[in-house]
């Protein structure tokens, strides 16, 4: 779809147009079953809560002003989703718990088994990294998530996600030309 | 010229570009969509922007109101008493509800009275409070499914924290008005306990807003230092007072420059006569006799340490 379809169809669904919102769900949907499915790791779970993201973005649209904004928001939704899910499983957990459990219980987003050599080598390092460069990277490169989606997923604004995101590239750079002269 | 072994940032960016993503089984995104457009065309339109008005016509399209041009009466007037009887019992979610929020507003309006007012708010507070109680009701039986009940209970909460935080602001808060504060947020805390999701979460932003409406209004209190009314104006020997105690003794207590004395006919309310002491905000009725003002019921509104805790 391309901007200008998706502007249309934003507001037209924005007018309770369902199958602009149609649209909008074919175009979304793949991007934000991954990110969820990388948080819960399980299949039915992941259709279950796209299924409640998008039912309340439809409910809600009227709060976004642009269709720019939409991607964003449908993540934040899917966020809060993933945390009620997490909250309901383990009852009483609080925020920052889900946050660690959103790394540990969920499913990698890598092709684990194909990495060569050195993307291994890579993966390995990134895991070392401290958690918040951790999480951008992981984001940014394995989900392909992009500044702008960081920042809302993780409460920070672009030029914190950049800056954060420019330190952990100099320290995996300085952690792999280490290991190169070993 | 040797070359540098050295990776630069470039080359780094690049090999994380190139690491293998992970093989997903996809679900059948189209099957998903359909399910997602059914569920979608059995719930209610997308909320549209709200003008104040146009969130109470719901199905009285026909009616065209303005809050504030037409008076209560005229209102029930020109329905059936049934009908105004019917609005002003309903609940969230019911088609005749609207009417009641319409009616509400007017009644608002038409007050003059500061104190009045911030009564008024308060009942509306508390009619909230307990439409929450009954949709959660609902949602238990059955009669109503989460989603349903996700969306008004968030509409309740919003309207709640206006009144609640109208009730609280009035400038001259009364005793009664805190205490009814502390018993809408135990009410909403005990609502919340069977709850989850997205519902519980609205329910804990209920609780934190009574909690802050009646810490504001208890703020309003003191500032307001002590208070001294006679509710009854025949009888000019009772006096009301309401505010922190200065002073504690065996035989007497104090707000500010008032002196209660204490009695065999004392009594108390939420307190017992050796926890009297400095700060506790209390409301005093009293009896002037002989000179002398006496106390007849020390009713305790809020102390220093409960406020904390909570």
């Amino acid at each position: 779809m391309t901007e200008e379809e998706l502007n249309i169809s934003f507001n037209k669904a924005k007018s309770a147009d369902q199958e602009a919102f149609a649209r909008i769900y074919d175009f979304y949907s793949e991007p934000i079953y991954k990110f969820i499915f990388f948080r819960t790791g399980h299949k039915e779970v992941a259709e279950d809560i796209l299924s409640d993201t998008f039912v309340k973005a439809w409910l809600k649209i009227s709060q976004v002003n642009s269709a720019k904004a939409l991607s964003t928001w449908l993540y934040q939704i899917a966020k809060n989703n993933i945390i009620d899910y997490y909250r309901v499983r383990k009852s009483q957990v609080c925020l920052d718990e889900v946050e660690e459990f959103l790394l540990e219980d969920g499913a990698s987003a890598i092709d684990e088994l194909n990495l060569d050599i050195e993307q291994r080598k890579i993966v390995d390092l990134v895991a070392s990294l401290p958690k918040d460069q951790q999480q951008i990277i992981r984001y940014r490169f394995f989900e392909d998530l992009t500044n702008e989606e960081i920042a809302l997923l993780m409460n920070k604004t672009e030029g914190s996600v950049r800056v954060i995101q420019h330190r952990a590239i100099l320290k995996l750079k300085t952690l792999l030309n280490r290991k190169k002269k070993t | 010229m040797i070359k540098s072994n050295k990776l630069t940032d470039e080359e780094i960016i690049q090999k994380l570009s190139l690491v293998p993503k992970a093989r997903l089984d996809l679900p059948d995104f189209a099957i998903l969509r359909s399910k997602i457009m059914d569920k979608i065309s059995r719930v209610a339109e997308p909320e549209k922007e709200q003008r104040f008005a146009s969130y109470f016509i719901g199905s009285f399209r026909t009616l065209r109101i303005t809050a504030g041009l037409i008076g209560t009466g005229l209102i029930l007037v020109s329905l059936a008493m049934g009908t105004a009887i019917a609005a002003l019992q309903s609940s969230p979610g019911q088609t005749i509800y609207p009417l009641k929020r319409i009616v509400e507003n007017i009644e608002l309006k038409l007050t003059r009275d500061e104190s009045k007012k911030a009564n008024l708010q308060l009942k509306f507070a508390e009619n909230r409070v307990m439409e929450l109680e009954k949709i959660l009701e609902q949602n238990e039986e059955g009669r109503l499914s989460n989603e349903e009940t996700q969306k008004i209970v968030a509409e309740t909460v919003k309207d709640l924290q206006k009144t609640a935080t109208a009730a609280a602001s009035s400038p001259k808060p009364k005793a009664a008005l805190v205490n009814k504060l502390k018993d809408l947020n135990t009410k909403l805390q005990t609502a919340s306990i069977n709850t989850e999701g997205e519902v519980r979460l609205e329910l804990e932003k209920a609780v934190e807003v009574t909690k802050i409406s009646k810490e504001e209004a208890l703020q309003n209190i003191e500032r307001a230092g002590l208070q001294v009314e006679s509710d009854n104006p025949i009888n000019l020997d009772e006096v009301t007072a309401t505010g922190k105690l200065t002073a504690v003794s065996d035989t007497s207590i104090s707000i500010g420059a008032v002196k209660f004395y204490l009695s065999s006919d004392t009594s108390y309310v939420n307190i017992k006569a050796d926890e009297l002491k400095i700060d506790l905000v209390v409301s005093v009725r009293g009896q002037t006799k002989d000179n002398k003002t006496f106390a007849l019921e020390i009713t305790l509104v809020d102390s220093p340490t409960s406020a904390e805790s909570q």
